[in-house]
């Protein structure tokens, strides 16, 4: 199996510093991201690629390059609006309550140049009606009774228009922080674009999810108005297989349940689950071969009972040896660089900054000979550089990697 | 009631008079008929296992699939080009249920 390099066109100064489980599953898989956020910022860049017609297609490995919606003022009605219910609750006339809601809203709004929601009252006969709109969307959100901010909450993806990215909305501005989308949707959508049925995927993917004129997509472009987009183009994500059987089998699950006849609305919490599941595999299985075995993965699950079961002792033993896996793979990983001809000949070098391995990003710019080293040993365990900065030192590159980057 | 297809007696509901959309079925097993007769009684018994729970919704989601099917047919999505029609249902503090008509210029 090919496993491929990190790329180096895309300039990331938030990125992560040290490319090793990034290295071993992608850029990256992130445990704050549940399944349904992984399967929202997949259906993100899917939206995004199919609107330049290049849905579940790369040209080039690893060079995927997009530009999500934005949705704010969707976002700013469905999660930001706490005055709707005052005045709704106000008893005042029809035109009263709009009257006294637009100033409010428009001074509520956040991560909007020119907030202005104006355009509603000709969409609506009623505030009422309005509101009527906004509680029903409000109910259907992902994950609707957490207490995320407002602007990582999202709508259930009825279609096109309900689609848009995370971020973060500040007095200065809007900016991406990768909080909840923290890239295990592009994953997700590089390991579709690298699975055998790709095609028939996308032919299931754009009949059922993206050309549906879905009536509940309907409310949600007549509270958005005109679509909004990010500013730049989101780049970076890395997978470092071109090719998987785990990314097989995920696509024949997804064709598989999106073939069922059944509202697309209801095939899609099947899709979340079986994703999640996938993810797992991914990662287990990638964690074998890293470390050179050859069992297969096994997920031992009980069946609840009252009573201490064999089979519970055996799931409990399954779920810890499962756990521990991705652990030891991030150490083996480590370890292995020390036996590289790049590490061996840094050891034996009297300036061993010089030496780049080829396993770890290069800095786009500036002189590697600012890394030089203070004292080494074998593994590089006490390495400083002279700035004081650790580098290259293998356990804080396992500490390091059970933490993910921002970008 | 209708004679299942694994014999015993289903229900069967059909949203058209031809084949299109054809009907939708479900087998009924003695469970099952207690769950839906608690469930109509306005309770949902968390005694019956979560296979008979996923069983009616997998149901659910075949019957709204043959609705979808017979809203496309009949063309009644649309009160008119750029308006949305809705039927919301509120319920009282009676407890009763009444149907609100919303439209939507889109």
């Amino acid at each position: 199996m090919e496993v491929l390099a990190k790329p180096f066109g895309h300039e990331d100064r938030t990125g992560p510093e040290m490319w090793i489980d990034e290295a071993i599953w992608g850029h990256r898989l992130h445990d704050d991201q549940s399944p349904w956020l992984t399967l929202l910022e997949f259906l993100c860049v899917l939206h995004a690629e199919n609107g330049q017609t290049r849905a579940l297609t790369e040209a080039r490995l690893n060079e995927l390059s997009y530009k999500p919606q934005t949705q704010l003022r969707l976002r700013n009605l469905l999660f930001n609006n706490p005055h709707m219910t005052t005045v709704l609750a106000s008893d005042q006339s029809d035109e009263a309550m709009w009257a006294t809601w637009l100033p409010l809203m428009t001074e509520n709004a956040g991560g909007l140049d020119r907030p202005d929601f104006a355009y509603l009252r000709d969409r609506f006969e009623t505030f009422q009606d309005f509101a009527s709109v906004v509680s029903f969307l409000q109910s259907s959100a992902i994950e609707g009774g957490s207490n995320k901010r407002w602007s990582s909450k999202f709508v259930f993806p009825f279609g096109t228009s309900a689609l848009y990215e995370d971020v973060c909305v500040t007095a200065t501005g809007v900016a991406t922080d990768r909080r909840f989308f923290a890239r295990t949707g592009e994953i997700l959508y590089l390991m579709l674009c690298r699975s055998r049925r790709a095609a028939e995927l996308r032919e299931r993917l754009d009949r059922r999810i993206l050309k549906v004129d879905a009536p509940y997509d309907g409310l949600i472009r007549a509270l958005q108005g005109d679509v909004q987009f990010a500013r730049q183009e989101r780049a970076g994500a890395y997978l470092p297989c071109a090719s998987h059987p785990t990314f097989d089998r995920l696509a024949e699950d997804w064709i598989a349940i999106l073939d069922l006849q059944i509202p697309a609305y209801d095939a899609i919490p099947h899709i979340v689950t079986m994703t999640g599941l996938h993810l797992i595999l991914y990662q287990l299985q990638r964690s074998t071969e890293v470390l050179a075995q050859q069992d297969p993965i096994t997920l031992v699950c009980e069946i609840v009972s009252p009573k201490r079961s064999v089979v519970r002792d055996l799931s409990a033993g399954s779920f810890q040896g499962n756990n521990a896996l991705p652990q030891q793979a991030l150490e083996r990983f480590v370890r292995g660089i020390v036996d590289t001809p790049e590490w061996r000949a840094a050891v034996q070098s009297d300036e061993p900054g010089r030496t780049w391995p080829s396993f770890y990003p290069r800095p786009s710019s500036g002189p590697i000979s600012t890394m030089p080293m203070k004292r080494r040993d074998s593994l590089g365990n006490c390495w400083r550089s002279s700035s004081g900065v650790r580098s290259f030192a293998t356990s804080s590159m396992l500490a390091r990697s059970t933490r993910p980057g921002r970008a | 009631m209708a004679p299942s297809a694994r014999g015993g007696i289903g229900l069967s509901v059909r949203l058209s008079r031809g084949d299109d959309p054809g009907p939708v079925g479900l087998a009924l097993t003695p469970t099952r008929f207690e769950f839906l007769g608690r469930v109509a009684e306005g309770a949902l018994p968390s005694s019956f296992s979560l296979e008979c729970h996923e069983d009616l919704l997998a149901f659910k989601a075949k019957l709204l699939s043959a609705t979808e099917r017979r809203r496309v047919l009949d063309e009644d999505e649309r009160a008119s080009a750029g308006e949305l029609v809705l039927r919301f249902i509120e319920l009282g503090s009676d407890g009763r249920a009444s149907p609100r008509r919303v439209t939507v210029r889109t």
